[in-house]
């Protein structure tokens, strides 16, 4: 038993060794054109090219975390109502294969918020209440599982930001959320592979809340 | 194995290796449907590698590789099924030129099915459901049956709380509350009144309402089944409170620091006299009607997939009024209702691995209404006649269900249930005595994709009654058919099996069950802006209740007719309305009737419009609803036999308004409303009673109220703050 789990050991590092030269540029090279995407068919493209390099690999979690990253960020560009559930679907589809090869992940289970907040768009009075729960649910998974994430204090706080007040809705507290994420993404790691997306958003968000108490 | 791994491992060395070393050969090409029309956005993957692309808008797509060799190239695009077809790369600097059409379209995106979140084969897809909001914001009155009148099927009937679909009278459709049956699931009510459901619309997380045709997993209603399933798990804990002219409401409900246990409680009185005593209603109340309710219930989460849900529920009514006495013109009759309701309903289901999931319940229900009548000559204070009767049911069920995951996105489900029920009659006068049944059903049903297009739902359901000393078997079955466009065409057939009611049944214990077969074709296109339902059906009765000349089950009748359902949210802007249009031909021999005629409850047509919309800025919905209703036969005896229940009342006509604001009151969520009812005005007469002394005196059956107005105040606090004082802190 030792002997295998030793054996298994050195397959996969001597495995990831060969891979990672290959798949750190791969990673990289679309990571570029992913940071730099502003239109629907820049984040297919990506996607694309994620969801191949996943299925490839088959043991690697990042690439079907991006496929399904990018997946979810074209939904916004979906004007058709009944085409966003199908859209989804597939992008959790590819959240639910990154889970399993890399469970209790703070990252995945903010895409999992992700996807749930994009699904009340579809009709927001009969899902809001279901869906924005399953959203805080996985969000508050995400803060516990990495503390240091800033992208569950971000998510929480546009949430909060862009629901009416009667929906549960709360812009103050929004802007503690955005302050808290825009103060862990400033002492997080510069661009590495891994997720680091939001930074600019945080950092936007947090100094409209300051310019907004100042002129108060 | 050792060997092959490592064999692996060196290979992607030498891969690695070769694209350092060598140049690039392109694979290019074009991507078509079998019509020659280029597909944009298609993946296109050469698979074990990292190369592929996405076809751009003209259908032609390139990309680069240093695989060589034969090799797979495989294609996805949305709504086809994969193409998967065999390269060959001669060396590392060719051009690779090939085609890739798509030719077979996937309806049920094989991908997309195991999630099985909106696909499922079973009644929910195929009846029209409204969601817990969709009931608050369509019924004027909060009441549940009230907003599923606005569904094709159901008849404008005023005069009675129950649903009257399809031909059917108000006891043949059921109410299952997450799967168990509910018994007086409206509060009692004396003859010729309505009332509404003792369940809030918000209890409920959505109501699928079958207007026939529905699965084996349930039975004893002929006509339609609604399925009420309960709310989950809230978000946070919180808090109600209520208040209108006609109630007093409030409850909490409190969840776990763990989000895995919720316990709750509820209460609401109700008491019609301050809006008696502003709006006159058409009946003198001597003692205006008043509802006390209390819910407690208990939710917890077990497992990842499994929950466990306690609800229970106690109420206490009582009105009295006094009415002229349709014979004695000098009497008033003065009538008394009180009313003790219990319900309780336990229920565990828990998915488990590999598709399996189970299910078990187990309810209990006991109701008294104690009618009191005392006759008493106009001007007198002492009754001339009294009596007091006791109508008792008590009820006892167990229900299991298992069912799992099989065959192409199929599901079998079997389990089994049992009722004991104890129904009795007694009055200080006369007392018909008291029966007690023993019901047992086992069920069993199997859905699954026949072909791409066409998927199918065969089941049986076994049904035991001790006390009519028979059993029967009711089959069920229904064929669906999707199209290209996805809409959908069903067929379906059932055979249901009711016992009689149970004051027949304490009057002869020989009676058996009523049966009704539905045969229905329905075609449906629903997406996310329209929904667009036609239905066309028959029904035939056997079995139903005669009490001339002897008390027997030789009644008999059909129903047929067409219904259309049409809902848009989409082209007028912000609006969302709905058209339900039903046609009814039905008759019926039953009860004393001398001949089959169409039943008292039954319009030929009926219309029914309802309109929303939300202004977000002014914090305003507003909703009308008009239904309409050609005028109902009535028994006149004035009339000969031959013209039994020719004579039909007005139409009905009632256009509601409900304006709800929601206003900014600290950090709860709070609804002002004000609903109208019969907004015109419209005189309604739902049919008449006839003094049995002098037929040619009649008095119209009307509403209690009519025009209404009220006027509430909800609010919900969400009160455990702890969540975000600790996330203050940060």
């Amino acid at each position: 038993m030792k002997k295998t789990l030793l054996f298994l050991a050195l397959c996969t590092s001597t495995a990831s060794y060969a891979q990672s030269a290959k798949f750190q540029k791969a990673i990289a090279q679309n990571l570029a054109s992913l940071d730099t995407a502003t239109t629907e068919s820049t984040y297919q493209k990506a996607g694309a090219a994620f969801e191949r390099i996943a299925t490839a690999e088959k043991t690697q979690w990042l690439p079907y975390y991006y496929a399904s990253y990018c997946a979810i960020r074209a939904v916004r560009f979906e004007q058709d109502l009944n085409a966003i559930d199908t859209k989804l679907d597939q992008a959790e589809l590819l959240t639910q294969q990154a889970n399993s090869l890399s469970p209790n992940n703070s990252e995945i289970y903010c895409l999992n918020a992700l996807i749930a907040f994009f699904r009340i768009n579809v009709d927001f009075m009969a899902r809001g209440p279901e869906y924005s729960a399953v959203g805080y649910a996985a969000l508050q998974r995400a803060k516990e599982l990495n503390p240091n994430n800033p992208r569950p204090y971000l998510l929480i706080g546009q949430s909060k930001f862009s629901t009416p007040e009667q929906f549960g809705g709360d812009k103050k507290l929004a802007c503690q959320y955005f302050e808290k994420a825009a103060e862990l993404f400033s002492k997080a790691p510069e661009s590495t592979l891994e997720p680091h997306w939001g930074k600019a958003d945080a950092l936007r968000a947090n100094s409209n809340c300051q310019a907004q108490a100042a002129a108060k | 194995m050792k060997n092959n791994l490592l064999i692996i491992s060196t290979l992607g060395l030498i891969t690695i290796g070769a694209g350092v070393a060598h140049g690039q050969s392109s694979i290019t090409g074009i991507v078509t449907d079998y019509n020659a029309k280029p597909l944009a956005n298609v993946r296109i993957a050469l698979d074990g590698s990292y190369d592929g692309t996405v076809s751009g808008p003209d259908g032609r797509f390139s990309f680069e590789t240093v695989e060589v060799g034969p090799r797979l190239l495989l294609s996805t695009a949305d709504g086809f099924q994969d193409v998967i077809q065999e390269i060959n790369i001669p060396d590392s600097t060719a051009t690779v030129q090939c085609q890739i059409v798509f030719t077979i379209k996937a309806l049920a995106l094989g991908k997309v099915v195991v999630l099985a979140k909106k696909f499922e084969n079973d009644d929910k897809n195929k009846v029209l459901t409204l969601n817990s909001t969709e009931i608050l914001t369509t019924a004027m009155d909060g009441n549940v049956v009230s907003a599923l009148k606005t569904l094709p099927g159901a008849q404008q009937v005023g005069e009675s709380s129950g649903l009257f679909v399809r031909g059917g009278t108000g006891t043949e459709s059921k109410m299952f509350m997450d799967g168990l049956l509910v018994n007086n699931f409206t509060y009692s009510t004396p003859a010729n009144q309505a009332s509404r459901s003792r369940f809030a619309p918000g209890l409920f997380k959505g109501a699928y309402f079958s207007s026939g045709g529905y699965s084996a997993l349930y039975g004893q209603a002929l006509s339609s089944a609604l399925v009420l399933d309960s709310e989950d798990l809230p978000a946070s804990s919180n808090a109600d409170f209520g208040i209108s002219p006609l109630s007093i409401e409030g409850g909490i409900q409190i969840l776990s620091k763990d989000k895995k246990n919720l316990t709750g409680i509820f209460t609401k009185y109700t008491d019609l006299d301050l809006v008696f005593s502003l709006i006159k209603p058409n009946i003198t109340f001597t003692n205006a009607p008043k509802y006390l309710d209390a819910n407690f219930f208990i939710k917890r989460k077990i497992n990842d997939k499994g929950i466990l849900k306690l609800y229970n529920s106690i109420g206490r009514s009582n009105l009295s009024l006094a009415q002229p006495n349709t014979d004695y013109a000098t009497l008033l009759d003065q009538v008394s209702l009180r009313n003790t309701n219990l319900y309780s309903n336990l229920t565990y289901s828990q998915g488990l691995s590999k598709g399996w999931k189970f299910y078990l319940g187990a309810g209990l229900n006991y109701n008294l209404d104690r009618f009191g009548l005392a006759l008493r000559p106009d001007g007198t204070k002492h009754s001339v006649y009294d009596s007091l009767s006791y109508d008792k049911t008590s009820l006892v069920q167990l229900r299991t269900v298992l069912s799992k995951r099989v065959l192409n996105n199929g599901r079998l489900q079997w389990g089994a249930e049992f009722m004991r029920t104890v129904e009795g009659l007694h009055s200080d006068r006369t007392s018909l005595g008291s029966n007690q049944d023993s019901y047992g059903a086992g069920f069993v049903e199997l859905e699954s994709s026949i072909t791409d297009n066409l998927s199918g739902r065969i089941g049986v359901r076994v049904e035991n009654s001790t006390l009519l000393h028979q059993h029967k078997l009711a089959p069920r079955s229904s064929l669906n058919y999707t199209f290209s466009n996805k809409s959908q065409l069903l067929a379906s057939y059932g055979t249901f099996y009711q016992k009689p009611e149970k004051y027949y049944l304490l009057t002869d214990n020989s009676l058996q069950f009523s049966r009704a077969d539905h045969y229905i074709l329905t075609y449906q296109k629903l997406d996310n802006y329209y929904t667009f339902r036609t239905e066309l059906y028959y029904k035939k009765y056997n079995g139903l209740i005669r009490t001339l000349p002897q008390l027997s089950n030789s009644g008999y009748g059909y129903a047929q007719g067409l219904e259309v359902f049409w809902r848009d949210k989409k082209t007028l802007k912000g609006i969302d309305y709905w058209v339900s249009y039903s046609y009814l031909d039905t008759e019926r021999n039953y009860l004393d009737y001398p001949l089959a005629a169409q039943p008292s409850f039954a319009a030929r047509h009926t219309l029914s419009v309802v309109a929303k919309r939300f202004f977000p800025a002014q914090r305003i919905n507003l909703s009308a609803s008009y239904a309409f209703a050609t005028g109902r036969p009535y028994f006149n005896p004035n009339q000969s036999t031959d013209e039994f229940m020719a004579d039909r009342t007005i139409n009905f006509n009632n256009l509601g308004l409900s304006i709800c604001y929601l206003p900014k009151i600290g950090k709860s969520f709070s609804v002002i409303a004000l609903t109208f009812s019969n907004i015109l005005g419209n005189q309604q007469v739902f049919g008449y009673t006839y003094s049995r002394l002098d037929p040619q005196l009649r008095t119209p059956i009307t509403p209690t109220n009519n025009p209404f107005v009220f006027l509430g105040l909800f609010m919900n606090f969400g009160v455990d703050r702890t969540n975000d004082v600790i996330d203050g802190r940060l």
